[in-house]
This record gives C-alpha cells, sequence and structure tokens, in this order.
C-alpha cells in the first residue's frame, strides 16, 4: 500500500514561461505543493494567475509558446513488486508513449468549459468508449458497458440511451457530469477539475461539486480543484494553495487558511466574499488596482503595488519566498519573515 | 429531418424551374426565332423560300404558337433529351456537347481529387506547424498559385514542354488518336495527357482550399474539445485526425454545391489555351456566336447542376453534422 503521508503527486518550483514575441511571460513563476490520495487540494486565485497553467503543465499539455523551464513534477507510482517509485513528468517527452499513458490514465483533467470541451460531432459514447479503450484493455461492447455505467454513476439519467447522444442535446450541467465520466473512464488517481462549475448555475454547481465529493469517497482518488471561488474551496478542499501572478503567496490546511490567513493577498481576497452577515446595499471591498500586466510585473513582491501593508523600500526590492509560519502553514511575505540581509 | 429534406427537395424544384425560365429567356433573346436565322443562312447561300415555307416551317417548330406553349415544348423535348440544335456546328446541341461532357468530366474530375489530395495533407500540416519553416514555405507557394493565373501557367507549361521535351502538350489526345473509336491504347493516351491540364486546373483551387482548411483548422485546434482528447492521453496525430479535422472538413462539404458545375464547365480559358475538347471552349464560342439553343442548353445544364449539387451538399452535411441534424431544423 501505498504510504498516507507521501503525497502521490509533488510540484517543485515549477516554472512555465510563454515565449511571446512581445516578450517572455511567467505564467507560472516557481509553484509548489503536494497532492495526496483521497484529499482534495484547492489552488485559488484570480484569472491569469497561472491556475490553468499549471494543470496543463503537470500533463505536459502547455500549448505553444509556453514552456516548462524549471521545476520538479514528481509522480508516485507503484511498481509491480509494490515498492513505490517517483517519476518525473518534467523529464518525460511531450508526447511520448510513457507520457501519453499517464495522461488520461493516472492524472485526468476536467476542463473549465462544459459547453466546448467534448467535440460537436462526435456522440459522448464514441468520445468516452475511445478515451476507455486507449488505456485498457477492453473490446467496443465492454468498453460500452463501462461507459454506461459510468454515465449513471455521474448522474445522467437514461445512460444507455445518452451514450449515443451528442454534446449539443445535453445541458450544461449534464455535459460538465459526461466530461466528469469521460474523465473517470480510466480510473485516474488524480482529477485535476479546473473550474468545473464556472459555467453552470449556483444549483447544478452544487450538484456537480456533491459529486466529486462523493466520486472522491467511492475511489480514493486525489482531487486539484482549480478555481477562482473561495466559496467552492471552502466548501471542498483539505488543503489551499492561494496564486498570485503565478506564485504561491499561502498555502496550508483550508481551516488555517481561511481562519488564520496571514498573506495580504488571501485577507483581500476573503474579505471580498458576501457574508450572511454583512449589511445590505453596502458594496464589498474589493482589492485596489488591477492584476499588472503580465509582461510588466513588479519588481519585488508581485503583491505589492495592491498591497495594504507594503512596507516602502522592501517589498519593491526584494523577492520573497516561502516561509512556515505554523504547521503546514505556508506564506511568502515580509510581515512574517525577515528581508534578506544582501540586496540583490 | 424529413421535413428538412422535404422542404429542401422543394426548394430546389423551385429552383430548377426558376433556372430553366432564365436559360429559355436566354435563348429567347436574339431578335428573330430560329426560322429567321435559318432563313438568313440560306439567303446567304443565295437559296429562296417562299413566304409559304416559311411559315410551314414555323408551325412545324411551333414558333407560332404562344410564348408559353413554346416554353413547355422546350421543357418537354429537354427532359427527353432533345435539347435543340446548334446553328454554329448545324448539329444537333446533344451531338456536340455529349462527347466534350465526358471529356470534361475526366479532366475536372481529375483536378478536384488532385485538388483535394495535395491541399488537405497541406492544409493540415500547414495548421498544426503554424509558423513553421514548411508552413511559410507552403503559404509563399500557395499565393503564387493564387496570384498566378492559370491559362498563364498553361502557356508557360506548354512553351516548356515544347521547348525542353518536344512534346506537344495541347490537347488530351496523341493525333493519331485524335479521330480514333474509343480503345485500350486511346485511354491509356488520355491517362497520358491528363495530368497536365489537370494539374494547371487544379492549382488555385488547390491554394484555395490550403489556406481556407488552414484558417479552419487553426480555429479548431484552439478548442477546448482538443485539450480535453490530448489530456486523455491520446497521440497528437490521432486526435487531430478524429476531432478538429473532421469538424474543420464540414465546411468543404458544403462547396460540393459549387463543384458539380464546375466539373462541367471545366476551366474555359484553360481549356481554350490547353485546346482541350471540353464543354468550356463550346460554351465561349456559343456565347461569342449567339448560338442561342446550345448556350441555352450549357446555361441550364450549368444551372441544374449547382442545384443538384446544392441539393446533395446540404444532404450530406445533414447526414455527417449531427449540428445540423439535430439543430434548428
Amino acid at each position: 500500500m501505498q504510504n498516507e503521508h507521501q503525497p502521490v503527486l509533488s510540484v517543485r518550483n515549477l516554472k512555465t514561461n510563454f515565449f511571446t514575441d512581445e516578450g517572455v511571460v511567467r505564467a507560472v513563476d516557481g509553484a509548489s505543493f503536494d497532492v495526496h490520495l483521497g484529499r482534495t487540494l484547492g489552488i485559488v486565485g484570480e484569472s491569469g494567475c497561472g491556475k490553468s497553467v499549471t494543470a496543463l503543465s503537470i500533463l505536459r499539455i502547455v500549448p505553444r509558446p509556453g514552456r516548462i523551464v524549471e521545476g520538479e513534477i514528481l509522480l508516485r507510482q507503484e511498481t509491480e513488486s509494490g515498492q513505490s517509485q517517483e517519476v518525473a513528468l518534467n523529464s518525460l517527452g511531450e508526447n511520448s508513449r510513457e507520457m501519453r499513458s499517464i495522461r488520461g490514465a493516472e492524472i485526468a483533467l476536467v476542463f473549465q468549459e462544459p459547453m466546448t470541451s467534448l467535440s460537436p460531432v462526435h456522440t459522448i459514447g464514441n468520445q468516452i468508449i475511445g478515451a476507455a479503450r486507449l488505456h485498457r484493455q477492453l473490446s467496443k461492447q465492454e468498453a460500452r458497458e463501462l461507459v454506461v455505467e459510468l454515465l449513471g454513476l455521474v448522474g445522467i439519467p437514461r445512460a444507455e440511451t445518452a451514450v449515443d447522444s451528442y454534446p449539443m442535446q445535453l445541458s450544461g450541467g449534464m455535459r460538465q457530469r459526461a466530461l466528469i465520466a469521460l474523465a473517470l473512464s480510466c480510473d485516474p488517481r488524480i482529477l485535476i477539475a479546473d473550474e468545473p462549475t464556472t459555467a453552470l448555475d449556483v444549483t447544478t454547481q452544487a450538484q456537480i461539486l456533491d459529486l466529486l465529493r462523493s466520486l472522491q469517497e467511492q475511489k480514493g482518488m486525489a482531487i486539484m480543484l482549480i478555481t477562482h471561488d473561495m466559496g467552492v474551496i471552502a466548501e471542498m478542499a483539505d488543503q489551499v494553495v492561494v496564486m498570485y501572478l503565478g506564485r504561491v503567496v499561502e498555502e496550508g490546511p483550508v481551516d488555517t487558511v481561511f481562519g488564520e490567513s496571514k498573506h495580504p493577498y488571501t485577507q483581500s481576497l476573503l474579505r471580498s466574499i458576501p457574508s450572511i452577515h454583512s449589511t445590505p446595499k453596502v458594496q464589498l471591498p474589493t482589492i485596489t488596482g488591477t492584476i499588472p500586466h503580465p509582461y510588466n510585473r513588479p519588481a519585488g513582491c508581485p503583491f505589492h503595488p495592491r498591497c495594504p501593508d507594503v512596507i516602502p523600500g522592501v517589498c519593491d526590492k526584494h523577492e520573497p519566498e516561502l516561509h512556515s509560519v505554523g504547521d503546514e502553514h505556508q506564506v511568502s511575505c515580509f510581515l512574517y519573515h525577515p528581508v534578506p540581509e544582501t540586496s540583490p | 429531418m424529413l421535413a428538412y429534406f422535404a422542404r429542401r427537395a422543394v426548394l430546389a424544384i423551385f429552383t430548377l424551374w426558376a433556372v430553366s425560365v432564365l436559360s429559355f429567356i436566354i435563348i429567347q433573346l436574339p431578335p428573330g426565332d430560329f426560322v429567321d436565322a435559318y432563313m438568313a443562312q440560306l439567303a446567304v447561300m443565295e437559296t429562296d423560300v417562299s413566304e409559304q415555307q416559311m411559315e410551314a416551317m414555323r408551325r412545324q417548330y411551333a414558333l407560332d404558337r404562344p410564348i408559353h406553349e413554346q416554353y413547355l415544348r422546350w421543357v418537354g423535348n429537354m427532359l427527353q433529351g432533345h435539347f435543340g440544335v446548334s446553328m454554329l456546328w448545324k448539329q444537333s446541341v446533344r451531338d456536340v456537347i455529349g462527347d466534350r461532357l465526358a471529356m470534361t468530366m475526366a479532366v475536372s474530375l481529375g483536378a478536384v481529387l488532385l485538388t483535394w489530395a495535395i491541399a488537405v495533407p497541406i492544409g493540415i500540416y500547414s495548421a498544426v506547424r503554424q509558423y513553421s519553416l514548411g508552413d511559410y514555405v507552403f503559404t509563399f507557394v500557395g499565393f503564387i498559385g493564387l496570384g498566378v493565373p492559370n491559362f498563364l501557367l498553361a502557356l508557360v507549361l506548354m512553351y516548356l514542354g515544347f521547348y525542353l521535351f518536344g512534346a506537344n502538350v495541347g490537347g488530351l489526345f496523341s493525333p493519331e488518336y485524335q479521330l480514333e473509336p474509343w480503345s485500350w491504347g486511346k485511354v491509356r493516351d488520355l491517362l497520358y495527357h491528363l495530368p497536365l491540364p489537370a494539374f494547371v486546373v487544379a492549382l488555385s483551387g488547390t491554394a484555395e482550399l490550403i489556406r481556407v482548411l488552414r484558417a479552419n483548422l487553426l480555429d479548431e485546434l484552439r478548442k477546448p474539445y482538443v485539450i480535453t482528447a490530448r489530456a486523455m492521453g491520446l497521440a497528437e496525430h490521432r486526435l487531430i485526425l478524429k476531432f478538429p479535422v473532421r469538424v474543420a472538413l464540414n465546411p468543404f462539404v458544403s462547396t460540393i454545391g459549387y463543384l458539380l458545375p464546375y466539373i462541367l464547365s471545366g476551366s474555359v480559358i484553360v481549356s481554350v489555351v490547353l485546346s482541350l475538347p471540353t464543354v468550356g471552349p463550346i460554351l465561349l464560342g456559343s456565347l461569342i456566336a449567339q448560338d442561342m439553343f446550345l448556350a441555352g442548353t450549357i446555361v441550364l445544364m450549368l444551372g441544374s447542376m449547382t442545384v443538384i449539387g446544392t441539393f446533395l451538399s446540404d444532404m450530406l452535411l445533414m447526414w455527417i453534422d449531427p449540428r445540423i441534424r439535430l439543430g434548428m431544423i
């Protein structure tokens, strides 16, 4: 059996850059986190902070001109002798056979747009059967039975007929369920859900989240949930990683991050959630300023131009690093750890 | 689905009728009628014809009947395969066109197949490897292909063929087979002559198709369903062929409607330059000479082919694209 405490996936100092004609965009700039079986890691941040690129990097399907330039992505696999070994995904070729045998089979992705994430000219069944047979030795008939079973499992009514329907014949919620069925078709150990509920209405959103949770209980898989919605994180995640401009600014267990948030960015994000106790008709606090343009990111701490607690002369000169501030709780901010002595 | 089919069919029949009326008007446009023209010809040959004879002839050809009756007769004859007489060739239109129709189809079908065979792989390559050296090379060659008029290319190739190889590249047959009846030797001779005109006719279409396919495919390659398929571990070439190419080819099915008349008419000017025995030069000649029955027949045929082709491509599109089959019919 795999060690409970050992992460199934470790991302260490991941850096993914996009080399465009206008300049280099550091979409992911030194992200580190661990994913554990049976637990949910929430990755939260504003649009454009590198959440999705992190997911694509793990699967090694970053679109050109993007490229992983640094860091390690370690997947823990069990060998036949029962020993566990680590595979460095970052060292595999993007289109190598090993990488393709991991994609979908070990790590599956549920993408953010249920409306366009399935081919419009193929039936649901065709697409899921194709994926299932890619990684499993199944006859067409067996694969079809599996897909009908999966569609039932994710809560699609009349799965026997739904299998032959086209995506456009299903509602948004049903399409997202079909996408989840597709992701589950090869029994992955890690499910990356990139904004799985963003395009859905609130009721459907709750249903999909419930579904993900019950699937996790049944299958014991690890879920990496990417969202901009703090509410979704609070409901789903065990661990939270807060990202800003491609960097991890704070990470820790969900209760700690919500209860004792340290980083000014996390604190501002939490303040801008409407609460049942907030006074009606009063504007929610917002984070001042906007996300800097990726071509011209600020020196020092990337958050300093918008930070309410900025220390002049420090935050705009030095780059903070993640430091422990408690049990499993890390934050990257000069308010909590000393400024490096030597100036860069 | 059946309602869609029925509505399309009714629409197609209505359009066919409109095309036939238009063709009939074209035939009627020159002043006078066939008998006048015939008389004029006889007069040139200094043969006298009496008024009575002319009247008898008019009656024989029903030219004294009201116009709508003439139209109905004409359509009736058409449906039975009688297309009238070409004044220019002094033969029935059917005899003039008949033989050439087969030649035209040979050249055009060859060109269409060549177009697709060249353009589809290159288009896919150019999109998948956007901005690669290969993409730039094909783009460059493609724009030259679009920019050079194909009759000019025909002239250049003919010159080169004659100058370098001493070969006469015009026509579809060697002189010794020109008037021979069909035989295996003649077929082989045709196949030997076919590639050059097919290539010339195909070139600009190929360049165009490459550009369109590249643009379509680039749109599709960015769609999330491609990422989904990639994230499932599908090999790159298989996923590209299965998903985005399949979607990107749909618009081409709708161009089959224009392919049919094109196959019939061939490329008029290229055919004239290469002296190909196709329908194209005949159409040109008949228009210049105001050979109304011949021109009208060809116009009617081209029009009908467009209508039939559009109908066929609509049906085909409905069959292969579920969005149309199930969508807002």
